[in-house]
């Protein structure tokens, strides 16, 4: 069954449709949310708003197959709203690498330079401006076009590639050592 | 080196990677970079933080997201249906009561005896549309956030 179906299903109020559905996308909508704030408790919490939110907007949701860009553009909004929420607050910066990340850490069979380079990878994603970091995700991760990244953010398709070309061109320089931000 | 060249590839190198070029660009930029080093080096550069992004592991769910979901979805999902139903039978009561107020005005004794008429629809009205604060909020969401 389409994620559309499945959607017009929920608008009748089919609960195991919803059940499919958020069993279907949990995962990536949870890496996605925990890559754009940090932790995992407030992924956690704001995934479940996401499917809370796609539920109660089943009945308007516009069939037209583009499911995954909707479903990203409402986790997105969530996870820049957070994230500006906390930045109003005050709050210090959540830093993933030195909490308990369950699931996300080093293998035992993993080189200690491999790890690093994650640990410096994941630190420097962190670093990049929202927008950025989340068309760096919904590309790299996601694996969207630059075209339904577009859609899912609602800028152009020119907006999209000048956003990875300069978060890519700040992770390259975090990598090489540089520090030279694009 | 060809400095316009050098600058358009450091420009467009996602893009090239990510195969979102027009043949014609494509085919230049990569010519371009047969040619020379320092843009070989940045595309290497561009391939190594690809890989190393590729390498990383996707966080998972602390716990099944349908668990809090499920508990919630009669909320989310069903209030709306009630919430129409309601103000559609408010509706309905409040042009009811209207109708026979106007109808008893025009044959009843006097106004005295309409005495807490208005009174009356309110009460009714307030009765009958009742809505929480969180059917309001789920119904006027439109899915996205500011």
């Amino acid at each position: 069954m389409t994620d559309d179906e499945l959607m017009e299903r929920i608008a009748r109020g089919d609960a195991g449709a919803a059940r499919i559905l958020v069993e279907r996308w949990e995962r990536p909508v949870f890496a996605f949310v925990e890559r754009m704030v940090g932790s995992r408790e407030e992924a956690q919490d704001l995934s479940q708003e996401v499917f809370l939110r796609v539920c109660a907007s089943a009945r308007r949701y516009d069939r037209k197959g583009r499911f995954r860009s909707w479903l990203f553009r409402i986790a997105g909004n969530l996870a820049r709203t957070s994230l500006r929420r906390r930045k109003i607050l005050r709050w210090v910066p959540f830093r993933p690498e030195i909490h308990d990340r369950k699931g996300g850490g080093a293998r035992p069979d993993d080189g200690v330079e491999r790890e690093e380079e994650r640990s410096r990878v994941r630190a420097a994603l962190e670093r990049l401006p929202a927008r950025q970091r989340q068309a760096v995700l919904l590309r790299r991760f996601e694996e969207m076009s630059y075209r339904e990244i577009a859609s899912t953010m609602k800028i152009s398709v020119a907006a999209v590639e000048s956003l990875l070309q300069r978060a890519m061109k700040a992770l390259r320089a975090e990598l090489s050592g540089n520090g030279e931000a694009g | 080196m060809n400095r316009v060249e050098c600058r358009r590839l450091e420009e467009r190198i996602e893009a090239l990677l990510d195969g979102e070029l027009a043949d014609a660009e494509q085919a230049a930029l990569v010519r371009h970079i047969g040619s020379c080093e320092k843009c070989a080096a940045v595309r290497a550069g561009a391939k190594r933080l690809h890989a190393a992004l590729a390498a990383e592991k996707r966080p998972e769910p602390l716990r099944p997201v349908w668990a809090a979901v499920g508990d919630r979805f009669d909320r989310a999902i069903g209030p709306r249906a009630s919430t129409a139903f309601r103000l559609a039978a408010t509706f309905a009561a409040a042009a009811g009561i209207i109708l026979g107020l106007f109808i008893g005005s025009l044959t009843g004794p006097s106004a005295a005896g309409n005495e807490g008429t208005w009174s009356d629809i309110g009460s009714t009205l307030g009765a009958e549309s009742g809505t929480s604060l969180d059917e309001i909020y789920l119904s006027g969401f439109d899915g996205e956030s500011s």
